[in-house]
């Protein structure tokens, strides 16, 4: 049961009476009549019992997009319905207006719309529903919380999506689609065509033209259905916040980034969220399109507080795919953590495939390091130098081991992924 | 994973199952340890109320058995025959002096005025005053005068009797047997005083009597304290002094005497009377207001947050602990190696260059000498803080000259 307002301002009237006939007798009286009043009220209000409820989550949302929840109001009781009703959201699903009010006739249903603009990344969940079920002089409700579990998914933004275009373009150049063909652009033989002006003449075929009395040229175009696999590591260093964004999703923005270039390229892409065991795996054999999978599988993930156990990783891959592959690495290059585990894991896979280790480099680490003013400050520069040599030397070990290393803030580590792949390809190592 | 998403819209549209009986009964769960708690708690204060009766704790009270009280000097007088009548209002304490009998009157919360004083003053035949004040000595007492405190310097105070006019007192207002008496009190001058003390020109004294001993000012109240009463000749003075006669009447004024007539008026009373009742209205509205506004919709809701941490949290953390232990030599080594590793790379001398190829190379490249830049990127050591903090800058500094160069 709920008091409304209306009820607090009736009984306002009271003091009046008491101003014009000061006594207890009075008090009582306009005491009794509220409570009658209340009750009346409360008995005649719509039984929230006689209500069936149903909600119409959408599918899922992209994060900075927003949706709308339905929540459907059946009475099925003899009363009209005129009720608030509150959808319990948790705070960050952004409901705009979660209390609505509702007029609900016997026997009919009615729609309430809770607009909802997400602002984390996951599976949102509401539990129930509140209704408040006014009764027809609106001086007392009915209230209840009904349960009514429901589900949001909030799929990663893609907002380095920005730079697919560009990279697009560059792959395209590589693929023998663009006017001018550059000698070195991949290393499986394609075609021989007419030499046109531009073109490098080291690629010119002789042979060819000696036979046809014109110029030819070979063209070359990049290796296709290569495979690239996407290791995400979501263990303890995932969590690590830089530049307002945790290391997670700079991962993942990246390697969505990469995923759509490597498709358009017509490779085949997989991912493995991992710490000590798989998280999240998504398959290039899978039906349906594989962005779509992808962002649906990255979504509901979260760091683990655990170490990431990399000595699992050789065998993961080999369950994903036996041949050669683009491997890359998401993960944290912090010494410690990296060292024990990862090191001796990379040796192993370099042996048999194309490695990628792609960090996330804190910006704050080059202003403490710029920052020299005061004895604190000149410390914490000191120790920043510290974790920047250590992260220089790891990044020269990992290279040693022959993987390749980008280290890049969390703006411009997407593009900096995708441009190695480009390079990659063109290069034919992949 | 692979299969994507479900299609959350075809999922069950969940239906309400439950009860408001469910919803209580759920809520007494969540509170049932709180609920226990309290009810304890109240149980626990219910006994103890019910255990002890409420008891007297007022000053020299003959009900009070606590060390301030006086209950002990009470029983002892009921024992040797003393009929002691304990009253606490001045109707109570005439009716009780009908039967005659020793008058005690302890008011030292000044409860009774003027006038009631003089009630009283005509209806005792022997009189004690317990710590009086100036004006119920006036009232009462006309003969003596107040001397204010006995001071607390020194030993106990002697009996060492004597009049006023410097004659041998009289026996009736003599008490017997006190030797000595603790020291405390207020200290008075009469007739015949004893228990004096050490004063300048006029003697004054703990106990100050009427020539006739019908008028007792007993300054020294605390021989009549169960604390006290048990040293020196306290107990002596105590039941000689109140066990003369058969009868005693213990006065102690009450609130119950503050007569209320002559109070000034109170502003209350000139408001009219419809104030009192629609305030206390308002005071219910503000409760309902309360109750209205206090109802939310629904339960909380709760958000799980994720673990966040500050990437650059580690440097910081280690750069405390530098500063605290003051690791100038562990800090200056980092800076120097840093600022070596990033020079060898501006100026192309590749990873393995040692630190006097980097300076030699330094110095060309901004044709300075040699061993300066020698001193500032191999030799020194900073010593203090400060130190440390101008280096740290000239290396900055020498960096910022390369790469602009």
């Amino acid at each position: 049961m709920a008091l409304t307002g209306r009820f607090v301002l009736v009984s306002l009237a009271g003091a009046v009476a008491l101003l014009l006939f000061p006594s207890g007798l009075t008090a009582l009286w306009a005491a009794c009549l509220l409570a009658a009043a209340a009750a009346a009220d409360l008995a005649l209000a719509a039984s929230i019992r006689q209500l069936r409820l149903e909600r119409r989550v959408p599918g899922s949302v992209r994060l900075t997009e927003s949706c709308t929840s339905e929540l459907l109001v059946t009475n099925n009781g003899r009363r009209r319905l005129s009720a608030q009703v509150r959808d319990g959201w948790q705070p960050s699903a952004g409901a705009v207006d979660p209390t609505r009010h509702v007029d609900v006739p016997p026997g009919e249903r009615r729609l309430v719309p809770v607009r909802l603009v997400p602002r984390r990344r996951g599976d949102l969940r509401t539990e129930h529903v509140t209704v408040r079920s006014l009764g027809p002089l609106g001086l007392a409700a009915r209230q209840l919380t009904l349960p009514l579990p429901g589900r949001l998914r909030v799929l990663p933004p893609f907002h380095s999506k920005r730079h697919l275009p560009s990279k697009l373009r560059r792959l395209r150049e590589l693929d023998g689609k663009a006017a001018v063909q550059i000698r070195g652009a991949g290393t499986e033989f394609d075609s021989l065509r007419d030499y046109v002006h531009g073109d490098d003449v080291r690629s010119i075929d002789w042979r060819a033209t000696a036979r046809r009395q014109a110029v030819v040229v070979r063209t070359w175009r990049p290796e296709r259905d290569r495979r690239v696999i996407l290791v995400l590591d979501t263990s303890r260093t995932a969590a690590a916040r830089i530049d307002d964004e945790p290391r997670m999703d700079t991962g993942i923005e990246a390697a969505l980034l990469l995923a759509a270039l490597a498709e358009r390229g017509g490779d085949r892409v997989d991912f493995l969220a991992f710490d000590r065991r798989a998280r999240a795996t998504v398959k290039s054999a899978g039906k349906g399109n594989m962005l779509h999978q992808l962002v649906n599988a990255m979504a509901p993930l979260e760091p683990e507080l655990i170490e990431a156990d990399w000595s699992q990783i050789p065998g993961q891959l080999d369950a994903i795919s036996s041949h050669r592959s683009l491997v890359v690495l998401l993960t944290a290059l912090d010494s410690g953590s990296a060292e024990e585990s990862l090191l001796p894991t990379l040796a192993r896979l370099t042996a048999e495939h194309v490695v990628v280790v792609a960090s996330v480099r804190d910006p704050l680490l080059d202003e403490l390091r710029a920052a020299r003013a005061t004895a604190s400050e000149t410390f914490r520069a000191s120790a920043a130098e510290r974790a920047l040599l250590d992260r220089a030397a790891l990044t020269a070990q990992i290279k040693q081991l022959g993987a390749e290393v980008v280290d890049a803030t969390p703006h411009e580590l997407p593009p900096a992924l995708a441009d190695l792949y480009i390079r990659l390809k063109a290069a034919g190592r992949l | 994973m692979s299969a994507g998403v479900r299609p959350e819209a075809t999922e069950q549209p969940g239906t309400y199952s439950g009860s408001a009986w469910d919803a209580t009964r759920r809520r007494f769960r969540r509170w049932r340890f709180w609920i226990i708690v309290v009810l304890l708690l109240a149980a626990a204060v219910l006994i103890r109320l019910l255990a002890t009766p409420p008891s007297d704790r007022n000053d020299l009270s003959p009900e009070n058995p606590a060390p301030n009280g006086a209950k002990a000097v009470a029983e002892v007088l009921r024992q040797q025959g003393t009929d002691v009548v304990e009253t606490g209002t001045l109707d109570a304490t005439i009716a009780a002096l009908d039967d005659g009998g020793t008058l005690l009157f302890h008011d030292a919360n000044a409860y009774l005025d003027e006038d009631q004083l003089g009630e009283v003053a005509g209806a005792a035949g022997r009189l004690i005053l317990v710590e009086p004040d100036f004006r119920q000595l006036r009232a009462l007492a006309p003969g003596f005068s107040a001397a204010g405190v006995v001071p607390e310097d020194g030993g106990p105070l002697a009996a060492e009797c004597r009049s006023e006019d410097g004659g041998t007192p009289p026996a009736a207002a003599v008490p017997e047997g006190a030797g000595t008496i603790t020291r405390g009190g207020l200290a008075y001058r009469g007739p015949v005083m004893c228990f004096g003390f050490e004063t300048g020109d006029r003697p004054a004294a703990a106990y100050a009597a009427a020539a006739d001993g019908s008028t007792v000012v007993l300054g020294a109240g605390q021989v009549l304290s169960n604390d006290a009463t048990v040293r020196e000749g306290n107990a002596a003075l105590a039941l000689n002094t109140l066990g003369r006669d058969d009868r005693l009447v213990w006065y102690r004024p009450s609130l119950a005497d503050i007569s209320i007539s002559d109070e000034p008026q109170s502003p209350m009373e000139l408001l009219p009377a419809w104030v009192t009742p629609v305030l206390l209205w308002l005071l219910a509205v503000g409760v309902l207001a309360m109750i209205w506004k206090g109802r939310r919709l629904g339960p909380l809701v709760e958000e799980p947050l994720p673990v966040v941490v500050r990437s650059a949290e580690t440097a910081a953390g280690r750069a405390r602990l530098y500063q605290d232990s003051k690791s100038l030599d562990r800090a200056a080594a980092n800076l120097r190696a840093a600022t070596l590793t990033r020079l060898a790379a501006e100026l192309r001398l590749g990873t393995g260059a040692d630190a006097a190829a980097v300076v030699e190379a330094t110095a060309r490249h901004l044709g300075r000498p040699v061993p300066d830049l020698d001193g500032l990127l191999r030799i020194f050591v900073p010593r203090t803080e400060s130190q440390l903090v101008d280096w740290a800058q000239n290396l900055q500094q020498l960096e910022e000259e390369v790469t602009d160069r």
